[in-house]
This record gives C-alpha cells, sequence and structure tokens, in this order.
C-alpha cells in the first residue's frame, strides 16, 4: 500500500492527523472564544486580497487570504459537526435560507425542508478524519467570497452501523467591518461504503 | 417539479469528459482548466493551468481506470456549478482505492471548464 500511496501523495497525510484535534479535548479553536453563541460561525474580518496586479503583490496578499479563509473553513467545520451531534435544533442556523443540500443523492432544498431534515435525521456521531478547503478564486464567483470544504471520516447514526462519509460543503462570508459571518449555501454528503479496506 | 435541473446533464458530461481524458491521455487534462484554476491534490495546492498539468502528468502509472459510484450536482452562483463525485480507481496493477473529487465549473466562451477542483483518496489506514 505504501508503494502505490507514493504515486499520488507527496502529500500532507501526516498533518491530517493532527486536524482531528476537534474530538480530541478542551483546546480546540472555539473553546477560548468564551461567550460567543456557537450558533453562528464569526470570524474576524477577511483581508480585502488585491486584485490582479503585480504578481508578487498578489501572490503576497492571495496566500494570506487563503490562510485566513482556510482557518475559518476549518472552524466552521469544527462547530458544525460539533453543532449536528450535540446540537441539532441549531444546526439550521449555518446555512443560508436559501441553503440545498443532496444527501444520499436526495435534494433538500431551503430552511423548512432542512430543518424537517435534520429533525428527522437520528442523533449522529461524526468523526472527521480529513479536511480541504479552497477559497473559490474570484473570478468564479464575482459575488461573493466562498470557500469550498471538504471533509471525510466517520458516522454513526443512531439505530445504524457505522458509515464512511465525504461532505463538502460551499461556504459564502457575509462581510461586517467588525466581522465575517459564514453560512453554507450549498451541502453534498454521500457515504462512502466502497472505499478502500 | 417539472423538467431535469439544468445543471445536472453538464455535470455529468464535463465528469464523463474528465474521466475519460484521465484513463486516456491525462497530457490532454490542460483544456479542461483556465490560469485561474486551483487544483488541492491530496492536500498539496496546485495554482493555474500549467502547474495542475505538470501535477497531472507527473504520475509514474501507465494505465489508470476510474469506476464512478456516484455524482452530484448542484447551481452555484453565478451560473457556476459544483460536482461531487465518489468512486473507485485502479493504477497498473496496484490494488484498488475508493477516492472522492469536486469540481467547480464555469461556462467561459460556451465551454464549461473547471476553476476549482479537490482530490482525496479514500484511505483508511492511515500511518
Amino acid at each position: 500500500m505504501r508503494k502505490c500511496r507514493s504515486h499520488w501523495s507527496q502529500g500532507d497525510r501526516e498533518r491530517h492527523q493532527r486536524r482531528s484535534y476537534y474530538y480530541e479535548g478542551p483546546h480546540t479553536s472555539h473553546s477560548s472564544c468564551g461567550g460567543r453563541t456557537r450558533e453562528e460561525v464569526v470570524t474576524p474580518p477577511l483581508p480585502e486580497h488585491a486584485a490582479v496586479g503585480s504578481p508578487m503583490a498578489m501572490s503576497v496578499d492571495f496566500k494570506t487570504y487563503v490562510d485566513q479563509a482556510c482557518r475559518a473553513a476549518e472552524e466552521f467545520v469544527n462547530i458544525y459537526y460539533e453543532t449536528m451531534d450535540k446540537r441539532r435544533r441549531a444546526l439550521t442556523r449555518l446555512y443560508l435560507d436559501k441553503a440545498t443540500l443532496i444527501w444520499n443523492g436526495n435534494a433538500v432544498s431551503g430552511l423548512d425542508a432542512l430543518n424537517n431534515f435534520f429533525d428527522t435525521l437520528p442523533s449522529s456521531e461524526f468523526q472527521v478524519n480529513m479536511l480541504d478547503c479552497q477559497p473559490v478564486h474570484e473570478q468564479a464567483t464575482q459575488s461573493q467570497t466562498t470557500v469550498l470544504v471538504v471533509t471525510s471520516g466517520t458516522v454513526k447514526f443512531d439505530g445504524n452501523k457505522q458509515h464512511y462519509f465525504n461532505q463538502n460543503f460551499l461556504l459564502t462570508a457575509q462581510s461586517t467591518p467588525n466581522n465575517t459571518v459564514w453560512k453554507i449555501a450549498s451541502d453534498c454528503f454521500r457515504f462512502q461504503d466502497w472505499s478502500s479496506s | 417539479m417539472g423538467d431535469k435541473p439544468v445543471w445536472e446533464p453538464i455535470g455529468s458530461s464535463f465528469i464523463q469528459h474528465y474521466y475519460q481524458l484521465f484513463g486516456n491521455n491525462r497530457t490532454q487534462l490542460g483544456a479542461v482548466y483556465i490560469d485561474a484554476s486551483c487544483l488541492t491534490w491530496e492536500g498539496q495546492q496546485f495554482q493555474g493551468k500549467a502547474a495542475i498539468v505538470e501535477k497531472l502528468s507527473s504520475f509514474p502509472f501507465q494505465k489508470i481506470q476510474h469506476s464512478l459510484m456516484a455524482q452530484d450536482h448542484q447551481p452555484m452562483p453565478d451560473s457556476c456549478i459544483i460536482s461531487m463525485v465518489v468512486g473507485q480507481l485502479k493504477a497498473d496493477e496496484d490494488p484498488i482505492m475508493g477516492f472522492h473529487q469536486m469540481f467547480l465549473l464555469k461556462n467561459i466562451q460556451d465551454a464549461w471548464v473547471c476553476t476549482d477542483d479537490m482530490f482525496r483518496l479514500a484511505l483508511h489506514n492511515f500511518g
């Protein structure tokens, strides 16, 4: 397995071990933000990133922008799965009003439908093992700051066996001068029960 | 509800085209990306068509087959489409591995291109 893995990945799989810090103890990113309500994901304002300018200036600004956007995305994911597991009724506050979810191929659209859906979904225990995020280049979506997030791990729903899952989120940032509020614009969830052993 | 959503056939045609190219001649994959495209491949980021093609051309295997288990397509703001694929792949005589990949598609001058691409193998025995 090690041999063929190297075809694919000079990557960072070891680094990701650290990311499962979510469920390892109190040193998660949100626990230091005492009084903040955890029903919204609010981060410091994102820096304006330079539009197409000199290549050097753009790459420095873009890198900072990427780092900050991805940190916000990680925090979002942390809160999302904790809310899903422990405060399910608050989960739809993390979605935009017109957000869409595809859950194992079933489309759920709009907050009312999302509320019903999450209400009927059995209680869950998520374990996130992997997370990737990528801010969407402004050429693709001129209107808003958008970050793509992909997660994978395992989940056990009450009354069901454990599954591997993949999920991807499109997060949009609503910026005010003082902070940035992140919400899910679209969400896609699939069990992956045919992956490598 | 009405007609099938328009983004589904677009997304699935792109997917089919992408994996066909990947399997037959991955050096040609540059055609689906633009200079502003960004790829995250197993956690590493590659920016721009040239860097992406270089990465995709660098794999040492001769033969690669993909088997797509499921795909989902959703519309995005600014008429973009987001497509998620889960499946299995086999490189040369290596064991079959699971993977998932996500594409963000945009229509530029009547062609659908990929502006963002994120790929991960589904490996459950880390380290």
